[in-house]
């Protein structure tokens, strides 16, 4: 570990090549500021929009973009509720 | 969309210049402001680009390299934890960055120099305060002398005071493997010292 400051001339050299050497220019300052108000911006949108376009090509593709809610009549043939009237018995007989 | 110079105004007057760096970023974190990240740009800006012309000795390269270490500091920015300091963190992706380009441009010339020549087997260590200690002018010249990679442990050890284990995270080595690499860059520096300051010697 290093001993305390005072004796550590590496500290002592990184100060002094702080302030010798150039400073960065305004236009890397710029283009690093713009380039993180860029990705600010894209993630904004994607944060605001991807799920509705994520839902959206769900929706084409055949899915549903609402949380999966099983319509009355699946649910009552998952069930085996048939309704009498429509129904095919095991033997083939309409009821 | 405001100038560095109007920004820079803003931020020294802020009463947000006085908050720590992790407080800063929590702000930004929360509010997603870049002024924030701006507040970070100005307290490191200077230090990363020095590193980056002290390791890559070309300005116009160190003001790339800059560029892309603050892009991946924001990129990252949610990922920093608060095991070490902020500015340790900053400094080993600044080194990380600078390795990483010197080997991808020399391709097969090593960087460290246990890669560059056999290296004897080492059983004495060089305490710290030879090196510590050395002058200041002298200590610039050896560093200037030993390969960038040797010259690299020693600013993350001494400079820096990086651990061995965040040392071995930015190096991707052995914690074993990075204090072996400390203990030859210093007798590559102590070597290099006695080479060019012969009536000198610490």
């Amino acid at each position: 570990m290093a001993s305390a400051d005072s004796n550590n001339n590496f500290k002592k050299l990184a100060e002094i090549e702080a302030e010798q050497a150039p400073k960065p220019s305004p236009q890397l300052e710029r283009n690093v500021m713009g380039t993180a108000r860029n990705i600010g911006f894209i993630g904004n949108v994607l944060e605001l929009y991807l799920s509705k376009a994520l839902g959206m090509i769900s929706a084409l593709f055949g899915g549903s973009d609402l949380p999966a809610e099983e319509s009355e009549e699946i649910k009552d043939l998952r069930e085996g509720n048939f309704d009498n009237d429509n129904t095919i018995e095991p033997g083939g007989r309409a009821n | 969309m405001k100038t560095p110079s109007s920004f820079r105004g803003k931020s020294a007057k802020s009463p947000h210049s006085k908050k720590t760096d992790s407080e800063v970023i929590k702000l930004y974190l929360k509010t997603q402001r870049s002024d924030y990240f701006g507040i970070l740009y100005q307290r490191y800006s200077t230090k990363v680009f020095s590193k980056c012309i002290s390791l890559l000795k070309d300005e116009a390269l160190a003001q790339d390299a800059t560029q892309e270490i603050f892009t991946k500091i924001f990129l990252n920015l949610a990922k920093f934890s608060e095991r070490s300091k902020f500015s340790t963190w900053v400094y080993s992706i600044t080194y990380n960055f600078c390795i990483d380009f010197l080997r991808k441009r020399k391709k097969s010339k090593a960087l460290f120099s246990d890669e560059m020549e056999n290296p004897p087997d080492i059983v004495d260590d060089i305490p710290d305060s030879e090196l510590l200690e050395m002058e200041v002018a002298k200590l610039k010249k050896v560093l200037e002398l030993i390969p960038t990679g040797d010259k690299a442990i020693l600013l993350m050890k001494y400079q820096d005071d990086m651990s061995i284990r965040e040392i071995a995270g930015v190096l991707d080595k052995s914690e074993s493997a990075i204090k072996m690499k400390i203990k030859r860059a210093k007798h590559k520096a102590q070597n290099v010292y006695r080479d060019i300051f012969p009536n000198n010697l610490n």
